[in-house]
């Protein structure tokens, strides 16, 4: 190893960090995770109902558990609450960890976690008293909540920021490049997506893809590709496998995600030349997806019997596999000629599982396994994760499966212009399969808060560190 | 308004905003060297005590790091 930390240190003075600054952050940490976890389990405890109303439309019907109420309450609470709350948390470990220094302001972090939790149970309530934006998906919070969202990345952006200007060396290493690209780029598109000029007809259309997509892909996958670069190298005690092709998929992410909104429209009255270049766009991001995905299965090549022994790095593992398979997915979905069957289909809702929860959640989780035992100095124990990895993995896997099989059917149904009510019926099995996928994902849930509640609660302990031993010492 | 009007212009700022970005970080000799970051993430030490004593070892991450992978 040629590279010393004098060499890496070519910037001014960074503040010399105490036990205190540390102490600080772990706490940060804590409350993010424990605030993510509780509404990961309202959020989803929500949509395991509405998963059993698909075959039981009459269950609690009543008017604030309608559909139309609790489906954009357990979207956005899933995405605002718990995947956005998890990944910010994440974020402060790992850019105050990686530049070497401490926190700008631990102020504006309980600032911006109060930000986020106001939104979210603003947002839950007036969703559910039927106050929302109507159709416009994952942005459905009247646009007043939307705003205090806003200032909570604005918030976290800020600090994030002020914290890199004061690293230890001279690099900003790549997981910073993707928690910054990914906060910013989610400043601007909240913003595109409250600005009242466009909010009609076609333009409106343009915006919902732009923001859709946007919200999902320049928010959760940035953010869960820059904890990867942190949480696989730590966890295995091995960098990366090659820094240049990270920088490579960083870019090229950039370029191409932002254009690819309008394939959620395809077939639409929009303009076929922006359908045209969202699908294009939607095939370039092969390039960061195969580029980062190899890069992290490269890093852990040659440690598959770690992968068993530490769950950590297999809840990243099963999250690196879902967004390779995922995302590859997401551009074959956009090809005209596939999209022509799943349109409107469960598969679309089988795919967004297979990304934001086998992806973006595993990541989370991955992460939170790897980096907070690191902060307060407790483990889980290693049935419990066990436990929770299984359960979760065996959940997403026949959520995943049953909605594209039948997806796929029904589409059919519907390209040969069967009776709509066949298609119902076709479904029927496959609707109960993801119930059950359902049951074990949540069941997953609970055994993940009495690990977040050994990995919190109490004083710091000085548990074993998750970090896995390099090949020469440990094998 | 038809959106694409401000959809146009406003991702043209945006896209001479991520170029402006991109050559800062060139310029700030943050893509000159892109194998020796790849470390930062191992090179975490422990805080020190309020004494300012270290712990012995707390540097030594960076020695035991897999030699297979980062040649």
């Amino acid at each position: 190893m040629a590279v010393t930390v004098q060499d890496l240190s070519r910037t001014g003075p960074t503040p010399i960090r105490g036990e205190q600054d540390d102490h600080e952050l772990s706490s940060i940490f804590k409350a993010y995770t424990v605030s993510a976890t509780f509404w990961l389990i309202f959020g989803t405890a929500v949509g395991l109902l509405l998963a059993f109303k698909f075959g039981a439309p009459d269950f609690w019907a009543g008017k604030y558990l309608t559909f139309g109420r609790l489906r954009p309450i357990h979207t956005n609470d899933v995405f605002y609450g718990w995947a956005s709350i998890a990944l910010v948390g994440t974020a402060y470990y790992v850019t105050v960890r990686s530049c070497g220094t401490k926190l700008y302001s631990t102020a504006l972090a309980w600032a911006g976690l109060w930000l986020f939790n106001i939104a979210a149970i603003a947002g839950t309530i007036a969703l559910d008293l039927g106050y929302n934006w109507g159709d416009l998906e994952y942005r459905e919070w009247p646009w007043p909540i939307r705003l205090v969202f806003l200032a909570a990345l604005i918030v976290t952006v800020w600090n994030i920021l002020a914290t890199i200007a004061r690293r230890e060396s001279q690099d900003i290493y790549l997981s910073n490049w993707y928690i910054v690209g990914g906060l910013l780029w989610t400043c601007i598109i909240c913003l595109v997506a409250v600005l009242p000029w466009y909010q009609y007809g076609l333009g409106q259309v343009t915006i919902s893809g732009y923001f859709m997509h946007n919200a999902v892909g320049m928010w959760f996958t940035p953010l869960a590709l820059g904890l990867f670069y942190y949480a696989i190298p730590k966890v295995l005690n091995r960098p990366i496998y090659s820094y240049a092709l990270g920088v490579l998929a960083f870019w090229t992410n950039l370029v191409f995600y932002p254009m690819l909104g309008a394939h959620h429209f395809l077939f639409s009255p929009l303009p076929w030349w922006l359908q045209t270049t969202a699908i294009i766009c939607s095939v370039g991001m092969l390039v960061p997806v195969l580029g980062g995905g190899a890069n992290y299965l490269l890093t852990m090549r040659g440690r598959y019997h770690g992968r068993i022994e530490s769950y950590p790095l297999a809840f990243l593992f099963v999250g690196v596999l879902c967004y390779v398979f995922g995302s590859m997915q997401g551009t074959v979905e956009a090809l005209r000629s596939l999209q022509a069957i799943w349109h409107f289909t469960s598969f679309t809702v089988g795919h967004s599982h297979f990304t934001m929860y086998g992806f973006v959640t595993f990541a989370a989780w991955g992460g939170i396994y790897a980096l907070l035992p690191l902060a307060t100095g407790k483990r889980p124990g290693q049935l419990g994760m066990a436990v929770h990895f299984w359960l979760a993995t065996t959940g997403v896997a026949i959520y995943v499966i049953s909605l594209s099989i039948g997806g796929t059917i029904q589409g059919l149904d519907w390209v040969h212009g069967k009776p709509f009510i066949q298609s119902v019926v076709d479904m029927e099995p496959y609707y109960l399969w993801r119930g059950v996928g359902g049951i074990l994902m949540f069941l997953s849930h609970l055994v993940f808060v009495w690990n977040v509640w050994r990995m919190t609660a109490g004083k710091p302990g000085d548990a074993p560190s998750p970090i896995m031993q390099s090949e020469e010492a440990g094998a | 308004m038809n959106a694409l009007l401000i959809l146009i212009p406003v991702t043209l700022v945006l896209a001479i905003v991520a170029v402006g970005i991109f050559f800062w970080a060139v310029n700030h000799a943050q893509f000159e060297d892109l194998d020796s970051p790849k470390v930062l993430p191992l090179l975490d030490e422990e805080a020190p005590h309020k004494d300012g004593r270290v712990d012995a070892g707390s540097r030594a991450a960076p020695a035991s790091v897999d030699k297979h992978a980062a040649s």
